[in-house]
């Protein structure tokens, strides 16, 4: 029977006294517990430290160097008895076995064992840092309200202060603000301004002339914009921090720029334009600022669970490789729902595609009109238009058993992405006051209509009423 | 190691003081308590003014709306702040002794909700006489003092007894709290204008109360 080499002990007793060191000084439950199970799987005694200090103080870096020495202690002392071992002229069977077992029970055992108490030191951290995500938006919603009441109070304005009517257009899933910079642009009046907000932080400014009955931006400094005609129409062109990042990352960052900006005011009315998945941003934002928003018009958006987004949340090696979608793309953002949520390595984060595997945005509505009747109402009273591409595309095939070219149509029950009904929000009953349908024409598997819908001439023709609609 | 703690935190230690949501907890109901009050005094005095006529009634009863008008938007914010900090702290602990789901906070839409002017008005009850409803509007003061002061002390209590490594939230309390107090001071500002104008309106009460009954004996 193998009997363990009395040093192994001997080294152990010296990290228990430190490891009840690390217990009592850190006074945390899940601390004492990864060392406490790690002891026993030892077999060195149990662990005895008290936790009743009030503080807990956790220092994953400091604990993994300790262990890290642990390991170092180890890997010396074998080193040293591996040295003794050689210098044995002729060792003796029993010799041979105790190195053996000395250096199996310190490799695969001790070691293994240190390894796996870093693994699950890091998985606090972990764990903690999930809480910390978890607890980000609603802060920064506080944050951003505090901020608003007190450039009230203090009569702050922002250099955007005095623009009564606004226009933001929000991009949807794996996209960035160029097609709806474009759009916007055609979709606006001579005289207008245009703020793009790029992810990068750059941020652009133009004024819109016509040029030979065309729509051309101007660049234009901000310094410019804070002494222009603020009874014209500002667009901005918001691009969100992360392409893929969660509807309510989006409403968190945008209301903090719009207040920055001197924008979420009583006496500015907010036109909200959004393609895809931006018109779940956009209307997270209508349902966190009802008072700033006076309407939503959305084309190609997925209001209901989708099915291609749900399944690249399951399959994201797969949207990777295939399609070159993000689906485990961070940002951040961790939504307390739990299906809206993805685990990677311990991390649990919330993007675009968790939120699109359920109907939890359905639901937060439902939990609005329960929780804030009122607010709820606002969103009753918003000009709400869900609009849908319905691909029309016409694809020619060669069908070999008639030898002949013909011609498919594309059903136009959906833009390609997201079903016509979908994009309609069925689902949300008389929330939505119109819903149109377009049909948009894709080029290919690829670049299918749903890809089309930011430049179709419908949509940009709504955009031009209904920035003038207000206006009038 | 998993997640690199390297917010903006000081080092990357987590530093948490486990009676944190408890006395989180405590400094809610109280400031939920003293804006209660505020708002109960508020509404009264309005309703008390609602029976009187004149110049000086009629500007009192404007400069009292727009008061619980600013109550009105800064009490659903405050208390928002202070229950998300609690949630988070005692999320904390929750995680500590291996809790699964998240504590929620009540939520912005609920606050700002049940703190609505309409919600106050229906709620408060009024059933004093004009003098006493001026005298308890004067201990508004000594009331905004003490709101103020409990979230103060809340918030420094968290800056010293935390140190979360994950993002800036030291920034965070200390943003939250300088500008709270620009509010408070802001408020305060508000009713002591208030109490000048409810005085001068008190004097001439009595003294029509005064002339009247003198009238009445001749």
């Amino acid at each position: 029977m193998y009997r363990r080499n009395p040093i192994i002990d001997q080294i152990l007793n010296i990290h228990k006294a430190q490891a009840e060191g690390i217990i009592s000084s850190t006074s945390s439950k899940l601390v004492k517990k990864a060392f406490t199970t790690s002891w026993s799987q030892l077999n060195n005694g149990s662990i005895d430290a008290s936790i009743s200090s009030e503080t807990i103080l956790f220092n994953p870096d400091e604990i993994e160097v300790t262990i890290d020495k642990w390991i170092k202690d180890f890997e010396v002392c074998l080193e040293a008895e591996e040295a003794k071992f050689k210098r044995i002229e002729d060792p003796t069977f029993s010799d041979k076995m105790d190195i053996i077992n000395l250096k199996t029970d310190i490799e695969q055992h001790v070691l293994y064992e240190y390894r796996d108490l870093k693994r699950k030191i890091g998985i606090i951290d972990t764990k903690f840092a999930n809480v910390a995500r978890a607890y980000r938006s609603p802060l920064q919603q506080a944050l951003n309200d505090i901020t608003m009441l007190y450039n009230d109070i203090n009569n702050i304005d922002g250099d955007f202060t005095g623009f009564e009517n606004v226009s933001v257009y929000v991009h949807g899933i794996e996209d960035t603000g160029k097609n709806f910079f474009e759009s916007a642009v055609e979709a606006a009046y001579s005289g207008d301004i245009i703020v793009h907000e790029k992810r990068n932080g750059e941020v652009e400014y133009f004024v819109i002339k016509k040029v030979n009955g065309k729509n051309e931006p101007i660049k234009i400094r901000l310094e410019d914009v804070k002494i222009h005609n603020k009874d014209k129409r500002l667009h901005l062109v918001y691009e969100t921090e992360y392409k893929n990042e969660h509807r309510q990352k989006t409403s968190d960052d945008l209301a903090e720029k719009l207040i920055y900006m001197g924008l979420l005011n009583d006496n500015t009315k907010i036109d909200m334009f959004a393609h895809s998945y931006g018109g779940r941003r956009s209307f997270q934002f209508a349902m966190d600022y009802p008072d700033h928003v006076r309407s939503i018009t959305t084309i190609g958006t997925p209001y209901n669970k989708n099915f291609l987004g749900g399944t690249a949340n399951t399959f994201p090696g797969i949207a990777k490789d295939f399609f070159n979608k993000n689906a485990t793309e961070y940002s951040n953002y961790l939504d307390f729902n739990s299906k809206n949520q993805r685990n990677d390595d311990g991390i649990l984060h919330s993007n675009v595609y968790t939120d699109m595997k359920s109907e939890a945005m359905i639901e937060d509505i439902e939990h609005l009109k329960i929780a804030n009747p009122e607010a709820y109402q606002k969103l009753e009273e918003m000009e709400i238009t869900a609009v849908a591409g319905r691909d029309t595309t016409t694809h020619k095939y060669y069908n070999e058993f008639k030898g002949q070219v013909e011609e498919f149509v594309v059903p136009d029950t959906h833009d390609g992405a997201v079903s016509v009904n979908s994009q309609h929000a069925e689902s949300l009953g008389a929330l939505i006051n119109n819903r149109l349908s377009y049909d948009v024409k894709g080029e290919s598997i690829s670049k299918p209509a749903h890809s089309k819908e930011i430049k179709n001439t419908d949509f940009i023709e709504l955009i031009r009423q209904i920035n003038t609609h207000y206006l009038e | 190691m998993i997640v690199a703690s390297a917010g903006g935190g000081r080092g990357s230690y987590l530093k948490y003081n486990k009676k944190l949501p408890d006395t989180i907890g405590k400094a809610i109901g109280e400031l939920e308590q003293i804006f209660h009050e505020v708002f109960k005094q508020i509404s009264y005095f309005q309703d008390q003014l609602d029976h009187q006529r004149g110049k000086a009634a009629s500007s009192l009863r404007g400069n009292l709306n727009s008061h619980l008008e600013l109550m009105g938007k800064s009490a659903p914010v405050l208390l928002n702040f202070a229950d998300v900090m609690k949630s988070f702290m005692a999320m904390i602990e929750l995680t500590d002794e291996e809790g699964s789901g998240f504590i929620k906070p009540t939520g912005r839409a609920e606050w700002q909700y049940s703190l609505s002017m309409e919600r106050i008005d229906e709620e408060i009850k009024l059933d004093a006489t004009m003098k006493e409803a001026a005298l308890s509007f004067k201990s508004n003061i000594t009331n905004m003092d003490e709101l103020f002061s409990s979230f103060n002390e809340m918030i420094n209590l968290v800056i010293s007894e935390t140190n979360l490594p994950w993002d800036d939230f030291t920034s965070v309390w200390a943003e939250a709290q300088n500008k709270v107090k620009s509010i408070m001071e802001e408020t305060k500002n508000h009713i002591e204008k208030l109490l000048k104008e409810v005085k001068t309106f008190v004097q001439e009460i009595v003294r029509l109360d005064h002339m009247a009954s003198q009238l009445k004996a001749v």
